[in-house]
């Protein structure tokens, strides 16, 4: 057993870590946020100047390999810089959705490496979250190819995508995993933001042709594949939390040393320092169970699923709780936009939600832990 | 990152196992079914075991007569020999005192105390705590004057009371913080005694506690003559002895094999008895929920635990990753006693009489005396440096506070 990471691994978290310092301050992502640009200086600097899009993809998509260590480690320094570029549903869970899933998808990854193209899986929250109930998609063969009509609610990273991945249902019920171009003729997007600042869209498909090259799996290999997409998406999501609290507590420490009142830091009442203490206790635990889910997406455990879920358990709370304290500690100032604590606070809150609830993985922990043989739900 | 152990760490894993499985004697498992509070032979039957084989010393270098483990290795092992619900072996001379000797003590001492903590001949407590001095352990008062004995040889004369000193009734030796220099600063003037038990002035008086075992004794010490040489370190030194045995003591504390084995007693607790409702706990969602959140936080201490491992393997301090074990270790042991408790419902709330060795479960045996273990249980965030203390800790050395 070991959580170390190889030198390579160690360079990049150093070389992404320095780059976003520099390069996309705290004003620049309120600039990017409060913009309706679909292009980003970020992630064409990845593409061009860090030449990272490819980290953890496989070399037939002109990767370098890696994967889900080198996921965590760009996950956790975009957690710190609360960055919105669209790595998890792109390079993460598209990238498992399309890995080594025939010519159309490999031609699409490919794209991706070389950052002409961004791809979003068109699921998110799930059919039916929100109470939308019309929710989801219905594949039909039709003159040589197929239609896809339906609807998908709050897709993230919508607005910049040039291609989908969607989960289409035929009328037996057999599921199909889709590429659609972002452009293609009937398919519609309301767009809207989240509190974290991100754009999402509710998806409409009205009869969009594709032909049957754009079908990347069906069954239950297209079962399997969005199970490890959403595997390794919920085991990325731990590792922008344990960024985003790292920053809010390192934060909050040099506040609580700096803010005086009746005539001392405030960091000198015991009752704050204890609470500081459970908020780094919180913080490492999210690193543990950070570094053990990731460990066994790497090994490909048979017990990746259940951990998964576990580790997006414990990191809400302790999100939350580092989160919520973080605001406390720094009193009114906490609440200021001012200072970038409120919009990190914003983003731990949304992640409690992203890619099912607390509730939702701690139902799906429960399954694996007492009903050892029943399938885990990947959906609710 | 990687997950998995070596077939080389299997293969120790089943070598522990088998060895366990093998040698630990019936009689020991049927003597402790009810829920009987272990004597001191029954310790001893299953600390010489284990020290015939080598293993009592677990931790230990070769040597000084330890089987020379890495750090993953003792682990299995802890793991293996909790798994397997045997009985604990007192770790008072070899997880604390012993590391003491092998770091300040002389050839002399280590010649003369280590091999019998090895071979499981000599019993140790350890004399901390003043009724004065608890979280504040450099308080104590307990005073030793240097005099010349009767045969002419330097002693040092002890006077003091020592307070909540475990399994004292069964120990042969006891490690002391003594005040040797009451004119200096609360820490300067501490020395480290190793003192025989069986000395003249020595009394060791039961505590009644929580939960009804004899776990605590007082130990007053009344002109106890302690020979010059059973002092360890240099005179006045004695704090950075305890300051070091702190550290080691922090470490086993986090306790995740043990918490590990408990867990799945509950389940099978839970499992087995049926609530106010007919259907048994484990399919009664509401507890279901309270066991995940309590295996979650498990899963994430043994990763930390883990963390911790690795950092000392690699010759790192894993710092305040010790306070963080200490803390949430016990925290997450508590929570497995309460939810113990309410799983055996009024089946755990039976106590045996006083000195009655045990009692006849009226339900199931995974639930005998829930309530009394829930009850002692409240003592894991006190002991080893409170949690407060901890988190204190944890806020001056992690956080700079």
């Amino acid at each position: 057993m070991n959580f170390n990471l190889s030198d390579e691994q160690q360079m990049l978290r150093d070389m992404l870590e320095s780059f976003l310092r520099d390069r996309f301050p705290f004003e620049a992502r309120r600039a990017q946020v409060r913009s309706t640009a679909t292009e980003s200086a970020i992630w064409s600097a990845f593409a061009n100047e860090l030449q990272i899009l490819g980290t953890s993809l496989p070399e037939n998509v002109g990767g370098l390999g890696g994967g889900p260590t080198e996921n965590m480690i760009v996950m956790e320094e975009l957690g710190k810089a609360l960055s919105i570029e669209p790595w998890l549903s792109t390079i993460i869970m598209a990238g498992a959705l399309l890995r080594d899933a025939g010519a159309k998808a490999q031609e699409t990854m490919a794209a991706v490496v070389d950052g002409t193209a961004i791809v979003v899986p068109a699921f998110d929250y799930f059919p039916g979250s929100f109470g939308k109930d019309d929710a989801g998609v219905s594949i039909a063969a039709n003159d040589g190819g197929f239609r896809l009509s339906g609807k998908i609610p709050v897709v993230r990273d919508a607005a910049r995508a040039t291609h989908f991945v969607v989960l289409a249902k035929d009328a037996g019920g057999g599921q199909a995993l889709v590429i659609v171009a972002a452009d293609a003729p009937g398919l519609e997007l309301k767009t809207y933001q989240l509190v974290d600042g991100v754009g999402c869209a509710d998806l409409s498909l009205n009869g969009v042709e594709v032909e049957e090259s754009a079908i990347v799996a069906r069954g239950e290999e297209a079962a399997d594949r969005m199970a490890e997409a959403f595997n390794a998406g919920v085991v990325g999501l731990c590792a922008e939390a344990l960024g985003i609290q790292r920053m809010l507590l390192q934060w909050t420490v040099e506040y609580a040393k700096q803010r005086q009142q009746f005539g001392r830091p405030i960091g000198e009442f015991q009752v704050l320092q204890h609470r500081m203490a459970r908020m780094l206790i919180k913080v490492e635990e999210t690193v543990s169970m950070t570094y053990l889910a990731t460990a066994h997406l790497e090994n490909r455990t048979s017990e990746r699923a259940k951990i998964a879920s576990a580790a997006k358990v414990m990191i809400d709370q302790a999100g939350l709780f580092v989160g919520q304290q973080a605001v406390q500690i720094h009193g009114g100032m906490g609440m200021s936009k001012e200072l970038p604590i409120a919009d990190y606070l914003s983003r731990l809150n949304v992640i409690a939600q992203q890619l099912g609830s607390t509730d939702f993985h701690f139902g799906r922990y429960e399954a694996s832990s007492f009903e050892k043989k029943a399938a885990l739900p990947v959906t609710a | 990152m990687d997950v998995s152990f070596t077939a080389e760490e299997e293969a120790f894993r089943r070598e522990i196992r088998a060895f366990i499985a093998a040698e630990y004697p019936q009689s020991l498992r049927d003597a402790l079914a009810n829920g009987a509070e272990p004597t001191r032979e029954n310790y001893l039957t299953w600390m010489r075991i284990l020290a015939k084989k080598g293993w009592l010393a677990a931790s230990w270098p070769k040597e000084y007569g330890g089987p020379g483990w890495s750090l993953t290795q003792q682990q299995i092992f802890r793991d293996e020999l909790e798994d397997a619900d045997t009985i604990r072996t007192a770790s008072m001379g070899i997880a604390m005192c012993g590391p003491v000797i092998r770091q300040f003590g002389t050839a002399e001492q280590k010649a003369r105390f280590l091999p019998p903590m090895v071979n499981a001949e000599s019993w140790w407590c350890q004399g901390f705590s003043e009724p004065g001095a608890g979280s504040d352990l450099a308080s104590i008062r307990t005073r030793a004057e240097r005099v010349v004995g009767d045969d002419g040889k330097e002693y040092y004369r002890v006077n003091g009371q020592k307070t909540w000193t475990t399994l004292a009734q069964h120990a042969d030796w006891g490690f002391f913080l003594v005040r040797t220099d009451p004119d200096a600063k609360k820490q300067k003037g501490i020395s480290f005694l190793l003192i025989d038990m069986a000395s003249p002035g020595i009394q060791v008086r039961p505590i009644e506690t929580l939960g009804g075992d004899r776990e605590v004794n007082e130990v007053w010490l009344e002109d106890v003559m302690v020979p010059i040489e059973n002092r360890v370190h240099d005179e006045n030194e004695g704090w950075t002895c305890a300051k070091f045995l702190l550290e080691h003591e922090r470490s086993a504390i986090a306790d995740v094999s043990r918490t590990k084995r408990r867990v799945k007693n509950l389940r099978a607790l839970a499992d087995e008895r049926h609530d106010e409702r007919g259907s048994v706990m484990s399919d009664a969602p509401a507890f279901r929920r309270k066991i995940a959140q309590l295996e979650i936080e498990l899963i994430a201490l043994e990763a930390t635990n883990f963390r911790a491992l690795t950092d000392a393997s690699n010759g790192r301090d894993p710092g305040p990753l010790m306070s963080m074990l200490k803390t949430r270790g016990s925290e997450i042991a508590q929570s497995t006693f309460e939810l113990t408790q309410e799983a055996a419902g009024p089946y755990g709330m039976v106590t045996p009489a006083p000195e009655s060795g045990g009692i006849q479960p009226i339900g199931p045996r995974t639930g005998v005396r829930a309530a009394d273990h829930y009850l002692n249980s409240r003592k894991l965030s006190i002991y080893g440096g409170s949690n407060e203390i901890q988190l204190t800790i944890i806020a001056k050395t992690a956080l700079s506070l």
